[in-house]
């Protein structure tokens, strides 16, 4: 009977501590995925999109600053999010039933932060 | 009348030395899921310098303005990192700029950003592509960095003399030859930690590195 107590004790214990030192921190990885080649990209059209998953909750991606989600974690379950990168490349210039584009033709909406900011950048970069 | 239950003290030795190797155990990084290979890397004259030369730590960041979580790195975990270890000398932040593209927009954006870093304030600029990435794809951009191109020759040097482009040649070179796919990616102490952290979690791991060197 008290070497039943004792094993209960360290096994308790020993739960006790585990469940106290498991990481809860974010484990959320990304990598960077050069879709160039994929979507057939003129070489000046930026192609880069960002693969993200935290290994638990449905990854998704990230493109020219939208996050375009996977219905899982597995990046087979990313067709949808890679259909509609894939159809902002071709907006770019991408695939073969569309010209290329030139990058200049791909702008964007400046804000109004933006514009302040480009301001500062031109007034205050440079110390002479 | 008993005064002590040599039962109950012998299970409360026991269980206290069980917490202890177990603590021991968790500060060696035996239980942590996120590591590491070790590495080599050196800083380079056009990197990106936070903090103190004299540090006794330092962190190198592989970044790209393009990546989502580099940004929320740099607006998020980047100022109270600053605050709390590289303001009072504990740690020296290296930025290494990358790209995986050969865009001119984007490469032009590194390279004045780099520039601009060595021979002037670099600051406006980093907050503006860091809140409009975007921005580097407009005409309104370009017009910016001619202009200031035109007003210090040693920016034009910089920018237009082969340094800025070799220095991201090189450092896409090592981020490669380290085994790295994506940004963000640190080394701290020959090791690489890949993904972006939190602050609590990256507080831990320049902690943890701090106490490493120490000893």
């Amino acid at each position: 009977m008290k070497k039943l107590r004792f094993l209960f004790l360290i096994i308790m214990a020993l739960s006790v501590a585990l469940v106290s030192c498991e990481d809860d921190d974010d484990k959320e990885t990304c990598d960077s995925e050069d879709l160039g080649d994929d979507f057939n990209c003129p070489v000046n059209v930026d192609a880069i999109a960002t693969f993200c998953s935290d290994g638990e909750n449905a990854s998704y991606y990230t493109f020219n600053g939208n996050d375009y989600m996977c219905t899982g974690v597995d990046v087979s379950t990313c067709d949808n999010a890679l259909n509609q990168i894939g159809a902002a490349l071709i907006e770019a210039g991408c695939g073969s039933k569309k010209k290329s584009v030139d990058i200049e033709d791909v702008k964007v909406e400046l804000t109004a932060l933006a514009e302040r900011l480009l301001a500062e950048v031109r007034t205050e970069s440079l110390y002479n | 009348m008993k005064i002590f239950n040599f039962n109950k003290v012998y299970y409360l030795v026991i269980l206290a030395l069980i917490v202890a190797v177990v603590f021991v155990l968790n500060e060696n990084d035996l239980f942590n899921k996120q590591q590491v290979n070790k590495v080599e890397i050196y800083e380079d004259l056009l990197d990106i310098v936070y903090g103190s030369p004299d540090a006794g730590l330092t962190v190198f960041f592989y970044s790209s303005y393009n990546c989502s979580f580099c940004r929320e790195f740099f607006k998020n975990v980047f100022p109270e990192l600053k605050r709390n270890f590289i303001d009072n000398g504990k740690l020296k932040f290296v930025v290494k700029p990358i790209t995986l593209t050969n865009n001119e927009a984007v490469i032009n954006s590194l390279k004045i950003a780099v520039c601009i870093n060595k021979h002037g304030n670099f600051e406006k600029l980093n907050e503006l592509l860091l809140t409009e990435p975007n921005v580097i794809y407009t005409n309104e951009f370009a017009n910016v960095i001619d202009e200031l191109v035109e007003e210090d020759m040693y920016l034009e040097e910089c920018m237009y003399g082969g340094e800025s482009e070799n220095y991201l040649f090189r450092n896409l070179a090592m981020f490669k030859s380290l085994g790295l796919t994506g940004t963000p990616s640190f080394i701290i102490n020959n090791k690489i930690y890949k993904g972006y952290m939190e602050y609590d979690k990256f507080k831990k791991v320049i902690e943890k590195e701090l106490k490493y060197i120490l000893h």
